[in-house]
Protein backbone atom coordinates (compact mmCIF):
# COMPACT_ATOMS: atom_id res chain seq x y z
CA UNK A 1 0.00 0.00 0.00
CA UNK A 2 1.82 3.75 -1.09
CA UNK A 3 1.77 5.86 1.91
CA UNK A 4 -0.17 8.85 1.28
CA UNK A 5 2.81 11.09 1.90
CA UNK A 6 6.96 10.27 2.59
CA UNK A 7 6.97 8.60 5.79
CA UNK A 8 10.16 10.80 6.56
CA UNK A 9 10.36 14.16 6.62
CA UNK A 10 11.75 15.91 3.93
CA UNK A 11 13.71 19.06 4.54
CA UNK A 12 13.65 20.73 0.92
CA UNK A 13 9.41 20.01 0.62
CA UNK A 14 7.37 22.82 0.72
CA UNK A 15 5.68 23.25 4.01
CA UNK A 16 1.78 22.15 4.02
CA UNK A 17 -0.72 24.71 4.03
CA UNK A 18 -3.81 24.19 6.63
CA UNK A 19 -6.07 23.68 4.12
CA UNK A 20 -4.52 20.96 2.57
CA UNK A 21 -3.35 19.28 5.59
CA UNK A 22 -6.98 19.20 6.41
CA UNK A 23 -7.78 17.85 2.88
CA UNK A 24 -5.20 15.16 2.96
CA UNK A 25 -6.57 13.71 6.53
CA UNK A 26 -10.08 13.29 5.10
CA UNK A 27 -8.35 11.35 1.92
CA UNK A 28 -6.38 9.21 4.84
CA UNK A 29 -9.94 9.21 6.55
CA UNK A 30 -11.50 7.85 3.25
CA UNK A 31 -8.97 5.19 2.18
CA UNK A 32 -9.02 3.75 6.04
CA UNK A 33 -12.89 3.58 6.17
CA UNK A 34 -13.63 2.31 2.43
CA UNK A 35 -10.44 -0.61 3.13
CA UNK A 36 -12.15 -1.29 6.62
CA UNK A 37 -15.52 -1.45 4.65
CA UNK A 38 -14.03 -4.13 1.71
CA UNK A 39 -12.64 -6.11 5.10
CA UNK A 40 -16.04 -6.12 6.76
CA UNK A 41 -17.76 -7.17 3.33
CA UNK A 42 -15.28 -9.81 3.09
CA UNK A 43 -15.90 -11.09 6.48
CA UNK A 44 -19.43 -10.88 5.89
CA UNK A 45 -20.06 -8.68 9.02
CA UNK A 46 -23.18 -7.22 8.91
CA UNK A 47 -22.80 -5.22 12.36
CA UNK A 48 -18.99 -3.64 11.83
CA UNK A 49 -20.48 -2.66 8.29
CA UNK A 50 -23.78 -1.11 9.85
CA UNK A 51 -21.57 1.00 12.20
CA UNK A 52 -19.05 1.66 9.47
CA UNK A 53 -21.80 3.37 7.06
CA UNK A 54 -23.39 5.09 9.76
CA UNK A 55 -19.57 6.69 10.21
CA UNK A 56 -19.89 7.45 6.39
CA UNK A 57 -23.15 9.28 6.32
CA UNK A 58 -21.98 11.40 9.39
CA UNK A 59 -19.38 12.21 7.53
CA UNK A 60 -20.51 12.69 4.11
CA UNK A 61 -20.35 15.84 2.28
CA UNK A 62 -23.74 15.81 0.77
CA UNK A 63 -27.46 14.88 1.87
CA UNK A 64 -27.22 12.79 -1.33
CA UNK A 65 -24.36 10.72 0.07
CA UNK A 66 -25.49 10.57 3.30
CA UNK A 67 -28.55 9.17 2.33
CA UNK A 68 -26.63 6.54 0.21
CA UNK A 69 -24.74 5.54 3.34
CA UNK A 70 -27.69 5.47 5.65
CA UNK A 71 -29.70 3.23 3.71
CA UNK A 72 -26.12 0.48 3.87
CA UNK A 73 -25.87 1.19 6.88
CA UNK A 74 -29.94 0.36 7.45
CA UNK A 75 -29.91 -2.84 6.10
CA UNK A 76 -26.70 -4.56 7.61
CA UNK A 77 -28.23 -3.53 10.78
CA UNK A 78 -31.39 -5.28 9.70
CA UNK A 79 -29.44 -8.37 8.47
CA UNK A 80 -27.23 -8.28 11.45
CA UNK A 81 -30.78 -8.12 13.72
CA UNK A 82 -28.98 -4.56 15.13
CA UNK A 83 -31.41 -2.37 17.51
CA UNK A 84 -29.85 0.50 15.55
CA UNK A 85 -32.26 -0.51 12.26
CA UNK A 86 -34.84 1.38 14.12
CA UNK A 87 -33.23 4.83 14.37
CA UNK A 88 -31.75 4.32 11.40
CA UNK A 89 -34.80 3.80 9.35
CA UNK A 90 -36.15 6.49 11.30
CA UNK A 91 -33.79 8.98 10.06
CA UNK A 92 -34.37 7.82 6.39
CA UNK A 93 -38.16 8.64 7.40
CA UNK A 94 -37.19 11.88 8.51
CA UNK A 95 -35.12 12.73 5.22
CA UNK A 96 -38.34 11.54 2.90
CA UNK A 97 -36.06 8.62 1.92
CA UNK A 98 -38.02 5.76 3.29
CA UNK A 99 -41.48 5.32 4.21
CA UNK A 100 -42.14 4.06 8.07
CA UNK B 1 -54.26 -54.85 13.85
CA UNK B 2 -53.63 -57.24 11.20
CA UNK B 3 -57.72 -57.69 10.81
CA UNK B 4 -57.55 -54.03 9.74
CA UNK B 5 -55.88 -54.34 6.06
CA UNK B 6 -58.30 -54.11 3.35
CA UNK B 7 -58.35 -56.27 0.17
CA UNK B 8 -57.85 -54.33 -3.29
CA UNK B 9 -58.50 -54.81 -6.50
CA UNK B 10 -55.77 -53.09 -8.33
CA UNK B 11 -54.53 -54.66 -10.91
CA UNK B 12 -51.76 -57.25 -10.83
CA UNK B 13 -49.58 -55.24 -13.39
CA UNK B 14 -46.81 -52.84 -12.24
CA UNK B 15 -46.46 -49.02 -13.62
CA UNK B 16 -44.90 -49.59 -17.31
CA UNK B 17 -41.21 -48.53 -17.86
CA UNK B 18 -41.87 -44.98 -18.74
CA UNK B 19 -42.90 -43.84 -15.28
CA UNK B 20 -38.91 -44.34 -14.35
CA UNK B 21 -37.82 -43.24 -17.18
CA UNK B 22 -39.47 -40.81 -19.49
CA UNK B 23 -38.72 -37.34 -18.37
CA UNK B 24 -42.24 -35.53 -19.51
CA UNK B 25 -44.15 -38.43 -16.62
CA UNK B 26 -41.63 -37.39 -13.99
CA UNK B 27 -42.48 -33.72 -14.42
CA UNK B 28 -46.49 -34.49 -14.38
CA UNK B 29 -44.90 -37.02 -11.69
CA UNK B 30 -43.68 -34.22 -9.70
CA UNK B 31 -46.92 -32.08 -10.03
CA UNK B 32 -49.55 -34.44 -8.85
CA UNK B 33 -47.86 -36.63 -6.78
CA UNK B 34 -45.61 -34.61 -5.05
CA UNK B 35 -46.70 -30.81 -5.22
CA UNK B 36 -50.97 -31.24 -4.85
CA UNK B 37 -50.26 -33.60 -1.85
CA UNK B 38 -48.98 -33.48 1.69
CA UNK B 39 -45.35 -34.56 1.26
CA UNK B 40 -42.47 -34.02 3.60
CA UNK B 41 -40.01 -31.75 3.46
CA UNK B 42 -38.33 -31.78 6.58
CA UNK B 43 -38.12 -32.76 10.22
CA UNK B 44 -39.10 -30.09 13.22
CA UNK B 45 -35.48 -30.77 14.51
CA UNK B 46 -33.62 -29.42 11.58
CA UNK B 47 -34.63 -25.89 12.64
CA UNK B 48 -34.27 -26.31 16.40
CA UNK B 49 -34.27 -22.56 17.52
CA UNK B 50 -35.57 -19.09 16.23
CA UNK B 51 -33.90 -18.03 12.58
CA UNK B 52 -32.27 -21.33 12.29
CA UNK B 53 -33.10 -21.19 8.33
CA UNK B 54 -32.60 -24.81 5.59
CA UNK B 55 -32.96 -24.41 1.58
CA UNK B 56 -34.19 -27.40 0.79
CA UNK B 57 -35.17 -28.04 -3.06
CA UNK B 58 -38.35 -30.45 -3.28
CA UNK B 59 -40.24 -31.35 -6.37
CA UNK B 60 -37.72 -29.17 -8.45
CA UNK B 61 -38.81 -26.37 -6.11
CA UNK B 62 -36.59 -24.21 -4.36
CA UNK B 63 -37.86 -23.77 -0.42
CA UNK B 64 -37.02 -22.10 2.20
CA UNK B 65 -37.61 -24.23 6.10
CA UNK B 66 -37.24 -21.56 8.85
CA UNK B 67 -38.15 -21.01 12.55
CA UNK B 68 -39.42 -17.07 12.90
CA UNK B 69 -38.82 -15.46 15.64
CA UNK B 70 -41.81 -16.55 17.07
CA UNK B 71 -40.75 -19.94 17.26
CA UNK B 72 -43.04 -20.96 14.41
CA UNK B 73 -42.25 -23.27 11.85
CA UNK B 74 -42.72 -21.71 7.94
CA UNK B 75 -42.01 -22.37 4.93
CA UNK B 76 -41.43 -19.93 1.84
CA UNK B 77 -40.74 -20.25 -1.63
CA UNK B 78 -37.14 -19.45 -1.38
CA UNK B 79 -36.98 -16.46 -3.84
CA UNK B 80 -36.74 -12.68 -3.53
CA UNK B 81 -40.03 -11.41 -5.05
CA UNK B 82 -37.91 -8.79 -6.88
CA UNK B 83 -35.41 -10.57 -9.24
CA UNK B 84 -36.32 -14.20 -8.08
CA UNK B 85 -32.87 -14.85 -6.82
CA UNK B 86 -32.31 -17.50 -4.30
CA UNK B 87 -32.65 -15.96 -1.08
CA UNK B 88 -30.63 -18.35 1.12
CA UNK B 89 -28.05 -21.16 -0.30
CA UNK B 90 -27.02 -23.23 2.54
CA UNK B 91 -27.82 -24.07 6.23
CA UNK B 92 -27.30 -20.82 8.53
CA UNK B 93 -29.02 -18.96 11.35
CA UNK B 94 -30.91 -15.58 10.56
CA UNK B 95 -29.60 -12.97 12.78
CA UNK B 96 -32.23 -10.43 11.79
CA UNK B 97 -33.57 -9.79 8.17
CA UNK B 98 -33.18 -12.53 5.74
CA UNK B 99 -31.59 -10.08 2.83
CA UNK B 100 -31.20 -11.12 -0.74
CA UNK B 101 -27.46 -11.37 -2.15
CA UNK B 102 -28.41 -9.76 -5.14
CA UNK B 103 -30.17 -6.25 -4.54
CA UNK B 104 -30.79 -6.68 -0.89
CA UNK B 105 -33.89 -6.47 -0.34
CA UNK B 106 -34.85 -7.72 3.62
CA UNK B 107 -37.85 -9.97 4.66
CA UNK B 108 -38.51 -10.97 8.08
CA UNK B 109 -38.42 -14.05 9.46
CA UNK B 110 -41.96 -14.11 9.25
CA UNK B 111 -41.45 -13.59 5.24
CA UNK B 112 -42.80 -9.90 5.16
CA UNK B 113 -40.96 -7.72 2.97
CA UNK B 114 -39.42 -4.81 5.24
CA UNK B 115 -36.55 -2.74 3.29
CA UNK B 116 -36.80 -1.92 -0.45
CA UNK B 117 -32.94 -0.39 -0.55
CA UNK B 118 -32.52 2.38 -3.60
CA UNK B 119 -35.83 1.22 -5.27
CA UNK B 120 -36.69 4.57 -5.92
CA UNK B 121 -33.36 5.42 -6.62
CA UNK B 122 -30.36 5.94 -4.80
CA UNK B 123 -30.51 6.52 -1.43
CA UNK B 124 -34.42 6.62 -2.08
CA UNK B 125 -36.09 3.52 -0.32
CA UNK B 126 -39.39 3.51 -1.12
CA UNK B 127 -41.41 4.13 -4.48
CA UNK B 128 -45.25 4.54 -4.89
CA UNK B 129 -45.06 1.32 -7.55
CA UNK B 130 -43.83 -1.00 -4.91
CA UNK B 131 -45.96 -1.64 -2.36
CA UNK B 132 -43.79 -4.11 0.35
CA UNK B 133 -46.78 -5.16 1.80
CA UNK B 134 -47.98 -6.81 -1.03
CA UNK B 135 -44.83 -8.37 -1.61
CA UNK B 136 -43.97 -10.80 1.15
CA UNK B 137 -42.40 -14.51 0.75
CA UNK B 138 -44.82 -16.91 -1.20
CA UNK B 139 -45.34 -18.97 2.21
CA UNK B 140 -46.34 -22.80 1.17
CA UNK B 141 -48.75 -24.58 3.64
CA UNK B 142 -47.17 -26.52 5.74
CA UNK B 143 -48.17 -28.85 8.70
CA UNK B 144 -46.48 -30.50 11.53
CA UNK B 145 -47.04 -34.20 12.20
CA UNK B 146 -44.80 -37.02 13.44
CA UNK B 147 -42.03 -34.78 13.74
CA UNK B 148 -42.08 -34.32 10.39
CA UNK B 149 -42.34 -30.62 8.76
CA UNK B 150 -45.13 -31.44 5.79
CA UNK B 151 -45.61 -29.51 2.49
CA UNK B 152 -48.50 -28.83 0.19
CA UNK B 153 -46.83 -26.56 -2.30
CA UNK B 154 -50.15 -25.82 -4.51
CA UNK B 155 -51.92 -25.27 -1.40
CA UNK B 156 -55.14 -27.60 -2.84
CA UNK B 157 -54.95 -30.68 -0.67
CA UNK B 158 -57.30 -31.38 1.93
CA UNK B 159 -56.50 -30.47 5.56
CA UNK B 160 -53.65 -32.50 6.57
CA UNK B 161 -55.95 -34.31 9.10
CA UNK B 162 -58.00 -35.15 6.41
CA UNK B 163 -56.28 -36.32 4.05
CA UNK B 164 -54.74 -38.67 6.38
CA UNK B 165 -57.16 -39.45 8.60
CA UNK B 166 -57.22 -43.56 7.87
CA UNK B 167 -53.13 -43.67 9.27
CA UNK B 168 -54.21 -40.82 11.91
CA UNK B 169 -56.83 -43.32 13.35
CA UNK B 170 -54.45 -46.39 12.97
CA UNK B 171 -51.48 -44.60 15.32
CA UNK B 172 -53.66 -42.93 17.28
CA UNK B 173 -51.99 -44.14 19.98
CA UNK B 174 -48.58 -42.49 18.41
CA UNK B 175 -49.84 -39.39 17.92
CA UNK B 176 -47.86 -37.51 20.35
CA UNK B 177 -44.51 -35.73 20.25
CA UNK B 178 -41.68 -37.70 18.39
CA UNK B 179 -38.81 -36.57 20.21
CA UNK B 180 -35.47 -36.32 17.31
CA UNK B 181 -32.29 -38.05 18.85
CA UNK B 182 -30.27 -35.75 17.77
CA UNK B 183 -26.93 -35.70 15.71
CA UNK B 184 -26.39 -39.87 15.77
CA UNK B 185 -29.80 -40.45 14.93
CA UNK B 186 -30.19 -39.27 11.38
CA UNK B 187 -28.70 -40.34 8.28
CA UNK B 188 -29.19 -39.77 4.31
CA UNK B 189 -28.71 -42.57 1.46
CA UNK B 190 -28.46 -42.11 -1.86
CA UNK B 191 -30.09 -44.22 -4.27
CA UNK B 192 -29.81 -43.98 -7.92
CA UNK B 193 -33.50 -45.07 -8.67
CA UNK B 194 -36.92 -43.44 -8.87
CA UNK B 195 -38.53 -42.22 -5.68
CA UNK B 196 -41.45 -44.48 -6.12
CA UNK B 197 -38.93 -47.49 -6.04
CA UNK B 198 -37.85 -46.55 -3.10
CA UNK B 199 -42.08 -46.34 -1.47
CA UNK B 200 -42.96 -49.78 -3.40
CA UNK B 201 -39.94 -51.11 -1.84
CA UNK B 202 -40.62 -50.08 1.73
CA UNK B 203 -44.31 -51.10 1.85
CA UNK B 204 -44.15 -55.37 1.73
CA UNK B 205 -42.25 -57.48 3.74
CA UNK B 206 -42.00 -60.03 0.31
CA UNK B 207 -38.33 -59.56 0.39
CA UNK B 208 -37.35 -59.42 3.97
CA UNK B 209 -36.59 -63.28 3.87
CA UNK B 210 -33.79 -62.54 0.90
CA UNK B 211 -32.59 -59.25 1.47
CA UNK B 212 -33.08 -58.91 5.19
CA UNK B 213 -31.90 -62.29 6.79
CA UNK B 214 -30.74 -60.47 10.00
CA UNK B 215 -34.09 -59.58 10.34
CA UNK B 216 -35.67 -62.76 9.41
CA UNK B 217 -33.55 -64.67 11.75
CA UNK B 218 -36.15 -63.33 14.63
CA UNK B 219 -39.00 -61.93 12.64
CA UNK B 220 -40.15 -64.30 10.06
CA UNK B 221 -41.98 -64.10 7.01
CA UNK B 222 -44.96 -65.31 8.62
CA UNK B 223 -44.62 -62.49 11.38
CA UNK B 224 -45.47 -59.89 9.02
CA UNK B 225 -48.89 -59.00 7.53
CA UNK B 226 -50.07 -56.36 5.20
CA UNK B 227 -51.40 -52.76 5.95
CA UNK B 228 -53.36 -52.29 3.06
CA UNK B 229 -55.27 -49.04 2.60
CA UNK B 230 -57.51 -46.70 0.59
CA UNK B 231 -56.41 -43.24 2.68
CA UNK B 232 -53.11 -42.48 1.27
CA UNK B 233 -50.68 -45.31 3.49
CA UNK B 234 -49.86 -48.85 3.30
CA UNK B 235 -47.02 -51.16 4.49
CA UNK B 236 -46.84 -54.00 6.74
CA UNK B 237 -46.94 -54.90 10.37
CA UNK B 238 -44.69 -56.83 12.15
CA UNK B 239 -45.56 -59.57 15.65
CA UNK B 240 -42.56 -60.28 16.71
CA UNK B 241 -40.83 -56.64 17.51
CA UNK B 242 -37.79 -57.14 20.11
CA UNK B 243 -36.15 -53.97 22.01
CA UNK B 244 -32.81 -53.60 21.78
CA UNK B 245 -31.33 -53.54 24.79
CA UNK B 246 -27.69 -52.08 25.96
CA UNK B 247 -25.02 -54.08 28.09
CA UNK B 248 -27.03 -53.27 31.58
CA UNK B 249 -29.96 -54.32 30.12
CA UNK B 250 -31.78 -50.82 29.96
CA UNK B 251 -34.13 -50.58 27.32
CA UNK B 252 -35.31 -47.25 25.73
CA UNK B 253 -38.75 -45.59 27.77
CA UNK B 254 -41.64 -46.47 25.93
CA UNK B 255 -44.61 -43.90 24.35
CA UNK B 256 -46.77 -43.27 27.49
CA UNK B 257 -49.87 -44.70 27.63
CA UNK B 258 -49.81 -47.67 24.70
CA UNK B 259 -51.96 -50.56 25.03
CA UNK B 260 -50.14 -53.53 25.47
CA UNK B 261 -50.50 -54.79 21.77
CA UNK B 262 -48.12 -52.34 20.80
CA UNK B 263 -45.51 -54.57 23.21
CA UNK B 264 -44.27 -56.70 20.14
CA UNK B 265 -45.75 -54.87 17.52
CA UNK B 266 -44.07 -52.70 15.02
CA UNK B 267 -45.42 -51.45 11.96
CA UNK B 268 -44.38 -49.55 8.97
CA UNK B 269 -46.19 -47.60 6.40
CA UNK B 270 -45.27 -45.33 3.59
CA UNK B 271 -47.40 -42.22 4.16
CA UNK B 272 -48.03 -41.37 0.21
CA UNK B 273 -45.96 -39.82 -1.20
CA UNK B 274 -42.56 -39.93 -0.02
CA UNK B 275 -42.51 -40.50 3.87
CA UNK B 276 -41.60 -44.03 5.25
CA UNK B 277 -42.67 -44.23 8.57
CA UNK B 278 -42.36 -46.76 11.17
CA UNK B 279 -43.07 -47.18 14.91
CA UNK B 280 -42.39 -49.43 17.87
CA UNK B 281 -42.80 -49.02 21.73
CA UNK B 282 -39.85 -47.25 22.10
CA UNK B 283 -38.65 -45.42 18.98
CA UNK B 284 -39.96 -44.73 15.45
CA UNK B 285 -38.46 -43.60 12.62
CA UNK B 286 -39.36 -41.07 9.62
CA UNK B 287 -37.30 -41.47 6.03
CA UNK B 288 -38.10 -38.72 3.62
CA UNK B 289 -37.81 -39.67 0.13
CA UNK B 290 -36.72 -36.46 -2.11
CA UNK B 291 -36.26 -37.33 -5.65
CA UNK B 292 -32.97 -35.82 -7.23
CA UNK B 293 -34.76 -36.05 -10.99
CA UNK B 294 -36.28 -39.11 -12.13
CA UNK B 295 -33.45 -41.73 -11.89
CA UNK B 296 -31.67 -40.42 -8.39
CA UNK B 297 -33.50 -40.12 -4.81
CA UNK B 298 -31.95 -38.89 -1.15
CA UNK B 299 -33.17 -40.71 1.41
CA UNK B 300 -33.28 -38.33 5.20
CA UNK B 301 -33.35 -40.95 7.87
CA UNK B 302 -34.55 -39.52 11.15
CA UNK B 303 -35.48 -41.56 14.46
CA UNK B 304 -37.10 -40.29 17.22
CA UNK B 305 -38.09 -41.24 20.78
CA UNK B 306 -40.55 -41.03 23.43
CA UNK B 307 -38.27 -38.79 25.36
CA UNK B 308 -35.87 -36.02 24.37
CA UNK B 309 -33.21 -37.66 26.82
CA UNK B 310 -32.75 -40.90 25.39
CA UNK B 311 -29.00 -42.67 26.41
CA UNK B 312 -26.80 -41.51 23.33
CA UNK B 313 -24.87 -45.23 23.14
CA UNK B 314 -28.01 -46.77 22.48
CA UNK B 315 -29.58 -44.39 20.42
CA UNK B 316 -26.12 -44.75 18.48
CA UNK B 317 -26.30 -48.29 17.95
CA UNK B 318 -30.22 -48.32 17.28
CA UNK B 319 -29.15 -45.56 14.43
CA UNK B 320 -26.19 -48.24 13.39
CA UNK B 321 -28.79 -51.11 13.14
CA UNK B 322 -31.62 -49.10 10.92
CA UNK B 323 -28.74 -47.87 8.67
CA UNK B 324 -27.61 -51.53 7.80
CA UNK B 325 -31.27 -52.47 6.86
CA UNK B 326 -32.18 -49.05 4.63
CA UNK B 327 -28.28 -50.12 3.08
CA UNK B 328 -29.43 -53.50 2.29
CA UNK B 329 -32.20 -52.17 0.33
CA UNK B 330 -30.17 -50.10 -1.76
CA UNK B 331 -29.03 -52.69 -4.70
CA UNK B 332 -32.76 -53.75 -5.03
CA UNK B 333 -34.39 -49.98 -5.52
CA UNK B 334 -30.85 -49.19 -7.83
CA UNK B 335 -31.59 -52.78 -9.54
CA UNK B 336 -35.10 -52.43 -10.43
CA UNK B 337 -34.46 -48.96 -11.56
CA UNK B 338 -31.68 -50.14 -14.32
CA UNK B 339 -34.20 -52.90 -14.91
CA UNK B 340 -36.30 -50.66 -16.66
CA UNK B 341 -34.21 -49.75 -19.26
CA UNK B 342 -35.12 -53.31 -20.59
CA UNK B 343 -37.93 -52.58 -23.43
CA UNK B 344 -39.16 -56.19 -22.64
CA UNK B 345 -40.40 -55.44 -18.64
CA UNK B 346 -43.89 -54.71 -19.06
CA UNK B 347 -45.14 -53.52 -15.59
CA UNK B 348 -44.34 -56.77 -13.57
CA UNK B 349 -46.15 -59.52 -12.45
CA UNK B 350 -47.50 -58.87 -8.60
CA UNK B 351 -48.08 -61.61 -6.44
CA UNK B 352 -51.43 -61.93 -5.91
CA UNK B 353 -51.17 -62.61 -2.45
CA UNK B 354 -47.84 -60.94 -0.93
CA UNK B 355 -47.68 -57.75 -3.05
CA UNK B 356 -51.05 -56.08 -2.21
CA UNK B 357 -49.21 -52.95 -0.27
CA UNK B 358 -47.30 -52.30 -3.45
CA UNK B 359 -50.08 -52.85 -5.33
CA UNK B 360 -52.09 -50.14 -3.40
CA UNK B 361 -49.36 -47.65 -3.71
CA UNK B 362 -49.51 -48.06 -7.79
CA UNK B 363 -53.55 -47.42 -7.56
CA UNK B 364 -53.09 -44.90 -5.24
CA UNK B 365 -50.08 -42.85 -8.20
CA UNK B 366 -52.73 -44.28 -10.81
CA UNK B 367 -55.68 -42.41 -9.11
CA UNK B 368 -53.74 -39.02 -9.02
CA UNK B 369 -52.00 -39.51 -12.26
CA UNK B 370 -55.31 -39.78 -14.38
CA UNK B 371 -56.80 -36.18 -12.54
CA UNK B 372 -59.00 -38.55 -9.75
CA UNK B 373 -60.29 -37.82 -6.61
CA UNK B 374 -58.76 -34.38 -5.55
CA UNK B 375 -55.93 -34.63 -7.70
CA UNK B 376 -57.56 -32.79 -10.82
CA UNK B 377 -58.52 -29.44 -8.93
CA UNK B 378 -54.97 -29.55 -7.32
CA UNK B 379 -52.86 -30.19 -9.96
CA UNK B 380 -50.85 -27.32 -11.86
CA UNK B 381 -53.24 -25.63 -14.20
CA UNK B 382 -52.18 -26.82 -17.49
CA UNK B 383 -51.14 -30.48 -17.41
CA UNK B 384 -53.69 -32.86 -18.87
CA UNK B 385 -55.67 -35.21 -16.62
CA UNK B 386 -54.19 -38.34 -17.24
CA UNK B 387 -54.49 -39.15 -21.13
CA UNK B 388 -50.50 -39.07 -21.26
CA UNK B 389 -49.90 -41.03 -18.09
CA UNK B 390 -49.79 -44.50 -19.23
CA UNK B 391 -52.47 -45.16 -16.47
CA UNK B 392 -55.60 -46.07 -18.69
CA UNK B 393 -53.73 -48.87 -20.38
CA UNK B 394 -53.36 -50.37 -17.27
CA UNK B 395 -56.88 -50.70 -16.20
CA UNK B 396 -56.66 -48.23 -12.87
CA UNK B 397 -59.60 -46.65 -11.66
CA UNK B 398 -59.50 -43.17 -11.31
CA UNK B 399 -61.79 -43.22 -8.52
CA UNK B 400 -58.89 -44.38 -5.62
CA UNK B 401 -61.86 -45.88 -3.34
CA UNK B 402 -63.77 -47.46 -6.39
CA UNK B 403 -61.82 -50.56 -5.81
CA UNK B 404 -63.66 -53.55 -4.24
CA UNK B 405 -62.87 -57.00 -3.39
Amino acid sequence: MTAPYPTAPDSTAPIPTSRQRMSTARAMAARDLHAALLEAHRRGDAATLSRLYTDAADGAASEEEAGFFLTHAFVMALDAGRPEAKTLRARLVRMGRDTP
Amino acid sequence: MPDTATPIAAPLRGLPNAHYTDPALHRTEMQRLIQAQWAGLAVEADVPEPGDARPIDLAGIPLLLIRDRQGLVRVFQNICRHRGMILVSEPRKIEGAIRCPYHSWCYSTEGKLVATPHVGGPGRNAHPDIDRSLLGLIEVRSHLRFGVVWVNIDGAAPAFDVAHAGLLARWADFDRPWHHGGASSRFTLRLAANWKLAVENYCESYHLPWVHPGLNSYSRLEDHYDIVSEQGHSGQGSTHYRQLTGADGATFPDFPGLPSIWNQAAEYTALYPNVLLGVHRDHTFAILLHPQGQGATEEHVHIFYATPDVDPVLAAENAARWKVVFEEDIFVVEGMQAGRAAPGFDGGHFSPAMDGATRAFHAWAGARMNGGMHATASSAPGTDAGSDTGFPAMGISAAPDAAAP
